[in-house]
């Protein structure tokens, strides 16, 4: 009884991730690539990102403090970071970071100053999302979270 | 006596003559070498740039100046490329690249690469392959496309309206025979075919007595003003000789000027055994058990200087079986990979990668084909010219991210397959 109803828990959670639009096709990926072998890669790729997301917006952050701004550096790091938040799957992420190139490309410091706190405010819902999510995956327990419905 | 003694010193002469024409010759293409490399370096990343230029936003005078720059340096690089080519069938080093192929995909990718142009000059282009034309055959297939995308081009380029029509099948004896070119005998053999491709354009036509000329170095057609002529006059001279090298003949009729051209040529081209057909023949979703694939054991390299996508990529090619090292940079990508590795992925999203520069120096480094890992760029841009540019850096192919677990498993078995996958868009 109790597994089941955190089954369904699980199933729900994900299930409202990708309705909401926080995650795309891509989340799927990686849950394909989940075997024996690395039961918890999702969780593993998950992680990597938001240490690596982490230092970048520290350092667009600190780029987005000089005047004037080096709109070719904040592209830069922002084209990493959007392509790390593409390998993930992080939707709404990836949305705030092609408008924050835009505003990059035409120079717009006002624009870009703007979109990055909404950049920030989506990495951060995500994670807390992703957080909840993963907790309850692993009260599941590793013979539970093979089967998802796709 | 005095007779002996003069054929002797003549002997002498002329041994000596050779000796220095040989030696002349191999410092030639030394240099050619060396000069080849420093020069492709810079122009692969003046075109990279100049594409990546294209891309962002300009104004229409600076467009202008950016495609002048392009077209200009895809000339350099046509140039070099040709005279390096030419140099190296004329002194017999060049070897023909034999594998199993694809034939009828081949002329899909002629026409794939050509419409574009004609349709801008609103001629139409078709081909036909015949029926019987096998789809798969054994041979040079790089060369044999650039020999057919030279015959097609200069059609394109000679025809101010009308249509072109390729048309492919195999040759039978009669047509195998060119009357002016006593010279040429073909010999059919068992496992072994005449691809015979006839090119045909109602463009400007040539006058009967310019055609022997057409295959010489540097020959340039007289009889048109040559405001569009950004040819090297090369194109038809390593054309004639790549096909020599195929056991070929190549010719050209035209009813004159204004009446329109066609170019015929005949190649050799192996048949491929029914047995090792099979062989080549992996179902892709064969797999029951993921951990026993075709793949396993399969020795990977990855580039990327992403760590969240490099790891995805690692993740996904793990799980086909394979045997993935990855590295972060392409000075890294350069200590590591080895013959071993059958495929090198590199992702070339970053601006100013160093991806293209990575292909150049592997495809130096080893030299001959079979013994170097594949190289496949990974890219998230849908754009033609990244395909262009990567085409020309050396890659063997193309593939668009996000890349999925089937499509990987595609792209691999076709891969080791036929040795090129280029993403169709």
């Amino acid at each position: 009884m109790e597994s089941n109803h955190l089954q369904r828990q699980i199933a729900y959670t994900r299930k409202s991730l990708f309705d909401q639009g926080f995650l795309d096709e891509q989340f799927i990926q990686l849950e394909d690539l989940e075997d024996d072998a690395n039961p918890n890669f999702v969780e593993e790729v998950v992680t990597l990102f938001y240490r690596d997301s982490t230092r970048l917006i520290l350092n667009i952050e600190q780029a987005l403090e000089k005047s004037p701004l080096d709109f070719t550096k904040l592209d830069n790091y922002m084209h990493q970071f959007k392509g790390s938040s593409s390998s993930i799957g992080a939707r709404k992420v990836k949305i705030e970071c092609t408008q924050f190139r835009e505003y990059c490309k035409a120079g717009n410091a006002e624009g870009c100053t703007r979109t990055f706190q909404q950049v920030k405010k989506e990495h951060a819902a995500l994670r807390k999302k992703l957080e909840a999510y993963f907790q309850l995956v692993r009260q599941a327990g590793p013979a539970e979270t093979a089967s998802h419905s796709k | 006596m005095r007779a002996r003694d003069q054929l002797m010193e003549q002997n002498a002469a002329l041994d000596l003559a050779r000796r220095e024409a040989e030696t002349a010759i191999r410092a030639r293409n030394d240099f050619l070498a060396v000069m080849n490399h420093e020069m492709r370096t810079p122009m692969h990343a003046i075109i990279a740039l100049s594409s990546l230029l294209q891309e962002t936003d300009l104004t229409p005078e600076q467009r202008l100046m950016v495609e002048t720059i392009l077209k200009s340096s895809n000339l350099l690089a046509t140039l070099i490329n040709d005279v390096l080519d030419l140099s190296r069938l004329e002194d017999g080093s060049l070897e023909l690249d034999l594998g199993t192929f694809n034939l009828h995909a081949v002329f899909r990718q002629v026409v794939n690469l050509i419409k574009p142009i004609a349709a801008v000059k609103k001629l139409l282009l078709s081909s036909s392959l015949a029926p019987d034309l096998p789809e798969y055959a054994v041979g040079d297939e790089k060369r044999l496309m650039q020999i057919i995308l030279n015959v097609v081009g200069n059609a394109v380029k000679f025809s101010k309206q009308g249509s072109i029509s390729i048309t492919a099948c195999i040759a039978k004896s009669e047509s195998l025979r060119d009357a002016r070119a006593p010279d040429f005998f073909p010999v059919p053999s068992d496992g072994h075919f005449y691809l015979r491709v006839q090119v045909k354009d109602l463009g400007s036509g040539i006058s009967p007595q310019d055609i022997p000329k057409l295959f010489n170095k540097f020959a340039q057609s007289h009889s048109l003003t040559n405001k569009n002529s950004d040819g090297t006059g090369l194109g038809l001279a390593i054309c004639k000789r790549f096909i020599n090298l195929m056991k070929g003949h190549i010719w050209i009729e035209s009813d004159g000027l204004g009446k329109g051209c066609t170019a015929i040529f005949v190649v050799k081209l192996g048949v491929v055994e029914r047995s090792n057909e099979s062989e080549h023949r992996f179902a892709p979703k064969m797999l029951a058990n993921p951990g026993q694939t075709i793949f396993s054991g399969l020795k990977i390299l990855v580039m990327d200087d992403n760590g969240v996508s490099r790891t995805v990529t690692k993740g996904l090619l793990v799980h086909l079986g394979c045997d993935v090292t990855v590295v972060s940079s392409g000075e890294e990508c350069l200590r590591v990979v080895s013959q071993e590795h059958r495929v090198l992925f590199m992702d070339v999203c970053m601006p100013g990668t160093d991806g293209y520069e990575v292909a150049i120096r592997i495809r130096e480094r080893f030299a001959k084909r079979h013994e170097r890992p594949l190289l496949v760029a990974l890219s998230a841009n849908t754009e033609r010219m990244t395909k262009d540019i990567c085409l020309r850096a050396g890659m063997d192919g193309v593939i668009l991210k996000p890349v999925s677990l089937e499509k990987m498993r595609s792209v691999l078995s076709e891969l080791l397959e036929r040795r090129v996958f280029f993403e169709v868009q």
